[in-house]
């Protein structure tokens, strides 16, 4: 069984803003997302600055009795979903099923959840566990965000959180795709979210300091896309921003083998030569492995994720994706490579052709 | 892209940490006989929760499972439980993991990932403040680095999952290893879920109304709800012509996997999304209902959970349900989080090997709303040659496994 798999829409709250137009604008701008930190004051947090999501406002788009029910995390996915579809002419689910029925739309998002409300709900266990809020208790859930998203835009074939750490959102495009050549789903939804509150920067930081590093400069949003065959797509008209030509995870200690076993592998599947067409690479950071050696490509332009997003954790992929639609330095048509390699060895590549600009392609 | 819809999926080995056994012979002898893991709360001071029991374990030392081995015992309690239950997996199935590490991945459900270490992290917060947020317990928490603890220790270097599907997340992570093996991406997973004692899930579940005062009992007319308890389970998957190849034992094909979300209710399951994914689970394994020998259902004793999954099985099984017994390991067990579907999974590859249904403890009376045969309180030997595994969770999550013997 073998398809062409296309990603037909994208939706993204980040640094540069909430939608597909701010987030092609910020970019073009080159400009980094981090700046004083906000949303917390926390004397024990050694950075001042993070690459907070602005000018989103969650109140607009949901209600406020939304700032109650739901936590940051599940604010930021949903709010991607609902640009998402609302780009793509989808955003009531009547439109949507005038398409794909719901048990034809599946989900699978990368996302840690919401450290907070964990963190917040077994606070309030420690004080009072007789009067803990029970509404809160399901947000405590790292299923919780997705699930919302679910519930709101009734997608019913499945709905998959992925809890892995910077790789999750290319994870997710794998775990996407196998809906697809099931046959189980037309539509799915994939992609990552992540938030930054207080508790997650000081888990993280801490993480930093046990391996003797100091806490990068941390960020948060949600970049998720629809994926559909081609077949699909065409056929009902979708614009193809790119194909997904491949994808490959793994986990090795070793990261840099785990690298090469995800491009071997790649290999194997779409062979040699697209691999050496590849002009442009998207990855996390400034290479912890040597990422071009094992291309066999030639001139490559490598862009990195953290010095305009900071550290975005599940959302890392997504937002790389996104930022290669958003590049209207890379032509349609061109080869693109984007990688996640934790620090742990946990190790995602994902192959895409680039078929147009985001933008052009939301208008 | 692509992948082999076809290649036939087997489980070559199992293992389990439970409040009713640390090992898969202990826990299957205390199956059989229907014994309760249900018993007063240790961890944590319960009087003001207004419950006290829970499915805890109270007999796992790590050490005991690795003699000699330090490296496992400043673990969180999820990865070590983890770890003991694929250990006991691995060693049945006898994969040679180090030939090949990249042909072998690992995909683990949790709900909460390393709750205790995050609750550490909260007493540290409660008592000085962030300041004092403990360094080693913020690297141990991270919910993925439960199967890169898997992966590390045993080296098995293909994909690596955590699926955080809540209660049905064990099951989850076998559908994705089903993928990820019939894409080519490695020919073998050990797949598994696991979730330590938490008691910001029990305080939770207390105040939800959803934990019983005494015991949990499925399907009965008295049921008040479900006990939290803890564990972890583990199966070795891989393609068919690799077990044949090393001549492993067999416990059973994977021949069928459904997924679906209700779409509904943050907590509360609907029987529209159950009976999709077990029609879906059902479709893909070719089989009709009518061929299916015995259900584990989630079973999680509350009057909700029973009531819908009961709608569901006889949306699928229509007249025939009253024939098809239905087992709720939860009655024993309690509510082990992720790890009760894979822990649920793993109750039913032995009683497929045994040719035994496990009872349904602490029945006392028929509900008209949940009419099945839950073989109540005392298990029996039968044929069975399909057995049919779902599991629901928050979010309306659902996922339901086939089991088939090879015989069949």
């Amino acid at each position: 069984m073998s398809e062409t798999i296309c990603i037909t829409g994208m939706g993204v709250v980040s640094a540069y803003g909430a939608g597909t137009d701010a987030f092609v604008d910020g970019y073009a701008r080159g400009e980094s997302g981090a700046r004083a930190l906000t949303l917390f004051d926390s004397p024990h947090y050694e950075r001042r600055e993070a690459a907070e999501v602005r000018d989103f406002d969650p109140a607009a788009m949901f209600g406020k009795r939304a700032l109650k029910a739901y936590d940051r995390v599940s604010l930021l996915l949903l709010g991607a979903a609902e640009l998402l579809y609302a780009d793509a002419g989808l955003g009531d689910v009547e439109a949507r099923r005038a398409q794909f029925a719901d048990d034809q739309v599946g989900m699978v998002v990368g996302t840690f959840g919401s450290l907070r409300s964990v963190s917040d709900f077994d606070l309030e266990t420690v004080h009072a566990p007789e009067y803990v809020t029970p509404t809160q208790f399901p947000n405590a859930v790292m299923c919780a965000a997705a699930s919302y998203v679910a519930i709101r835009k009734s997608i019913r074939e499945s709905c998959i959180t992925l809890t892995n750490g910077e790789p999750s959102s290319l994870q997710s495009f794998a775990l996407g795709i196998d809906r697809l050549l099931q046959g189980r789903a037309k539509q799915v939804l994939v992609g990552g979210a992540e938030e930054l509150t207080e508790i997650y920067a000081l888990s993280v930081q801490a993480a930093y300091s046990a391996r003797g590093k100091r806490s990068p400069v941390l960020g948060e949003g949600a970049a998720v896309f629809t994926l559909e065959t081609r077949e699909t797509a065409v056929g009902r008209g979708a614009p193809e921003l790119a194909w997904v030509l491949a994808v490959s995870s793994c986990f090795c200690p070793n990261v840099q083998e785990a690298y090469e076993h995800n491009i071997a592998r790649i290999r194997t599947l779409v062979g040699d030569e697209p691999l050496r067409g590849v002009s442009h690479l998207f990855s996390a950071q400034k290479a912890q492995v040597n990422e071009l050696g094992p291309l066999g490509a030639g001139d490559v332009l490598v862009h990195t994720l953290y010095p305009r997003f900071g550290y975005v954790g599940s959302a890392t992929g997504g937002l790389a994706v996104a930022a290669m639609l958003a590049d209207e330095h890379i032509p349609p048509g061109s080869l693109v490579l984007v990688n996640n390699v934790s620090e742990e060895g946990n190790a995602s590549s994902v192959l895409l052709r680039k078929m147009r600009h985001a933008r052009r392609a939301a208008a | 892209m692509s992948f082999e819809p076809n290649t036939r999926i087997v489980v070559t080995g199992i293992g389990a940490v439970t409040s009713i056994g640390t090992t898969r012979e202990v826990f299957w002898d205390r199956l059989r006989i229907g014994q309760s893991g249900i018993r007063p709360i240790r961890r944590f001071d319960t009087s003001r929760y207004g419950r006290n029991n829970g499915g805890e374990i109270h007999d796992f030392d790590i050490a005991r499972v690795f003699p000699g081995d330090c490296s496992v015992l400043e673990l969180g309690r999820a990865k070590q439980m983890m770890l003991a239950a694929a250990k006991e997996a691995l060693e049945e199935s006898g994969y040679d993991v180090s030939g090949a590490p990249f042909s072998i991945g690992v995909a683990v459900g949790t709900t909460m990932g390393e709750a205790q270490t995050l609750e550490n992290m909260t007493d540290a917060i409660h008592q000085g403040g962030h300041a004092t947020l403990p360094v080693r317990d913020a690297a141990d928490y991270p919910p993925h680095t439960i199967p890169q603890a898997v992966a590390r220790h045993f080296g098995m270097f293909g994909p690596n999952y955590l699926l955080s599907n809540a209660c049905a997340a064990g099951s989850f992570a076998i559908g994705q290893a089903l993928f990820a093996i019939r894409s080519g991406t490695c020919s073998a997973m050990l797949v598994g879920g696991s979730d330590s004692f938490a008691r910001y899930v029990f305080s939770g579940f207390c105040r939800l109304g959803a934990v019983s005062p005494d015991v949990p009992r499925p399907f009965s007319r008295t049921r008040k709800g479900m006990i939290p308890g803890e564990g972890a389970g583990a199966l070795v998957l891989e393609t068919w012509e690799s077990a044949q190849a090393r001549g492993a034992q067999v416990y059973a094909e994977v021949a069928g996997y459904g997924e679906s979300c209700d779409a509904h209710h943050i907590t509360q399951p609907h029987e529209d999304g159950i009976a999709q994914a077990m029609r879906g689970a059902l479709a893909s394994s070719g089989l009709a209902p009518t061929d299916i020998d015995y259900i584990s259902v989630h079973g999680t004793g509350t009057p909700t959970n029973d009531a819908a999954e009961t709608r569901a099985l006889k949306r699928v099984f229509g007249d025939n349900l009253p024939k098809v017994p239905v087992s709720a390991v939860k009655s024993m067990l309690g509510h082990s989080m992720g790890a009760a579907s894979a822990l649920e999974c793993v109750a039913m590859l032995l009683s497929l090997k045994h040719q035994f249904m496990v009872p349904t403890i602490n029945f006392e009376e028929v509900d008209p709303e949940c009419e099945v045969d839950c073989v109540p309180n005392t298990g029996r030997p039968a044929r069975i040659r399909h057995i049919l595994k779902t599991a629901s969770a928050f979010g309306g999550n659902n996922a339901c496994v086939i089991f088939s013997g090879l015989a069949s």
